[in-house]
């Protein structure tokens, strides 16, 4: 029983700490939420749907076109949300203003072109069910772990062994040292919209699948979701992101089997002040945040 | 012609005049200081030449290009390195990956795997670091480090912001001497230094800075009485 939800748990973590990630990434060379994020995972849920509905292709297709049109979606939106406003100076606020207008945009257009009820995936998408004795497990649950995972350490090894990847950590650090030793950091900027966005349109994807439901409003609860893990990761950590949703996922998981399904969020939320009050600074302390 | 040619340039913080018209050039493999109190405008100009600062007048050309309208990053692929004051090292990134960050503008030119090797003989304590981060490195270690990824991007200018600003006298020496070994390989280094007598036996020309203008430049500043009643501290007695 207990093997069982931990499972569950760490199925339902992985999804959030995609989208934790990408908070973190963007977090990181900006210093900034990005407010419509949770919308770009909501897109990329519909680009995954509309890859299976429209062209009847599998979950590996679907993954891959949420993956390709959220990460083009994030460099539209750093364009055109962020961009402008860095250009013209320091400002905090209207970025913030700007993401959460660009956020409102894509609900509302997604909602005039596909409704605003839950939309599912095909019947044969459910998968088949293995009994393993002390857990059962579907093939959509072992397909959302696997892709999860797979993604994760490719990220890890996409900024630890590139040069680019590297040079997003650089960034992140320090904006002006990055771009003394030549980083163009308007591109490296760019680039980690489209790396955060994409790991967000896969996550999208992936909770679409695993609760079979699609809707405008999906991206919501997601975001204040991924906003807490980056929190109680470490602000603008990749790795304390991971470790937050994994935690998260199986807190939320043994919560709703040990107390009660109602106290989901507030479990969510309860972890992140508890996190906060012991370790200020998140798991992963990054020295991100304080003034540089 | 000069490498770097820093022309009449005015650069002011809000009301704040920073720098008032300030002309400098630096020769190609030539080692020059420039020295002055803190808050003189030394590490202003050092911006100035980096584009982290704009002009509100006057003009800087590297190489015979001017540098007007290049970005910071743009300014480093043209062959200036710039090592700020406070080291400036990326503390999460291990010693390896600074050093390469160095080189990210090459691209995947081939030569960096042997500045690579060269810098590590250059600097031995780095290369028992190579997988550390960079910020569990002790203050000199740092300054090897900044010093070794500016080579690694293989400049044709080097500006060094208070090289020696808190090392231990030991230590300072040897930054000193790496320095003065750095022109045998072509290498052209501006020099902004607190430690006035160091920096003046070092460089063949100095220019002197006081609030925000060029007040005394010349090949022998170490002699000038000037120099040694305010800079370095001694009475002139001849």
């Amino acid at each position: 029983m207990l093997l069982q939800q931990l499972t569950n748990g760490l199925m339902l973590g992985s999804t959030y700490a995609l989208v934790a990630i990408g908070y973190s990434l963007i977090f990181g060379v900006l210093r900034l939420l990005h407010l419509a994020h949770g919308e770009v995972f909501m897109v990329g849920a519909f680009a995954g749907l509309i890859v299976v509905l429209w062209f009847s292709l599998g979950p590996f297709a679907a993954v891959f076109g949420g993956l390709v049109v959220a990460g083009i979606l994030g460099i539209i939106l750093e364009l055109v949300a962020f961009r402008p406003i860095r250009r013209r100076g320091d400002n905090y606020l209207a970025p913030i203003v700007s993401s959460v207008g660009a956020g409102l945009v894509l609900q509302e257009v997604m909602t005039k072109l596909f409704g605003a009820e839950q939309q599912g995936f095909p019947r044969q998408f459910a998968g088949a069910v293995y009994d393993l004795g002390i857990i059962s497990i579907t093939s959509t649950q072992i397909f959302i772990i696997v892709v999860a995972f797979a993604s994760m350490i490719a990220l890890h090894l996409f900024v630890t062994r590139s040069r680019l990847g590297v040079a997003i950590r650089a960034t992140s650090e320090n904006l002006e040292i990055a771009s003394i030793l030549g980083i163009n950091v308007d591109f490296v900027i760019m680039l980690t919209f489209a790396i955060a966005s994409a790991l967000g349109g896969i996550a999208g994807v992936l909770v679409g699948l695993n609760f079979n439901a699609v809707s405008p409003f999906m991206g919501i609860d997601m975001a204040t979701k991924g906003m807490a893990i980056m929190l109680i990761g470490g602000l603008g950590s990749i790795y304390g992101a991971m470790a937050g949703g994994l935690l998260l996922g199986v807190g939320e998981v043994l919560s709703v089997a040990y107390l009660a399904s109602s106290y989901r969020d507030a479990f969510a939320f309860g972890l992140m002040i508890i996190v906060l009050l012991l370790r200020p600074r998140g798991l992963f302390a990054t020295g991100i945040g304080e003034a540089r | 012609m000069s490498l770097l040619a820093i022309d009449r340039v005015k650069v002011t913080y809000g009301n704040v005049v920073a720098l008032a018209g300030v002309s400098l050039a630096v020769g190609t493999g030539e080692i020059v200081a420039l020295i002055g109190a803190n808050g003189a405008g030394k590490s202003t100009l050092m911006k100035a030449v980096m584009g982290q600062v704009r002009l509100a007048e006057g003009s800087i050309s590297f190489d015979g290009v001017s540098l007007a309208s290049r970005r910071t990053h743009e300014r480093a692929s043209l062959g200036i390195a710039y090592v700020p004051e406070g080291r400036g090292t990326l503390r999460q990134l291990s010693v390896r990956e600074n050093l390469l960050m160095g080189a990210f503008a090459r691209r995947r030119d081939p030569a960096i795997a042997d500045d690579f090797a060269r810098v590590l003989e250059r600097f031995p304590p780095l290369a028992e670091r190579l997988a550390l981060p960079a910020g569990t490195l002790s203050g000199g270690q740092q300054q090897m480090l900044v010093m070794g990824r500016a080579l690694m991007t293989r400049p044709k200018l080097l500006l060094l912001d208070e090289p020696s600003l808190g090392l231990a006298p030991l230590i300072a020496a040897d930054i000193f001497q790496t320095i003065s070994s750095l022109t045998e390989t072509g290498v052209s280094v501006l020099l902004v230094e607190q430690n006035a007598h160091a920096a003046l036996k070092l460089a063949k020309r100095a220019y002197v800075i006081e609030m925000g203008k060029i007040a005394l430049q010349g090949p022998d500043l170490l002699h000038d009485p000037r120099v040694r009643e305010s800079y370095l501290g001694e009475v002139a007695l001849d």
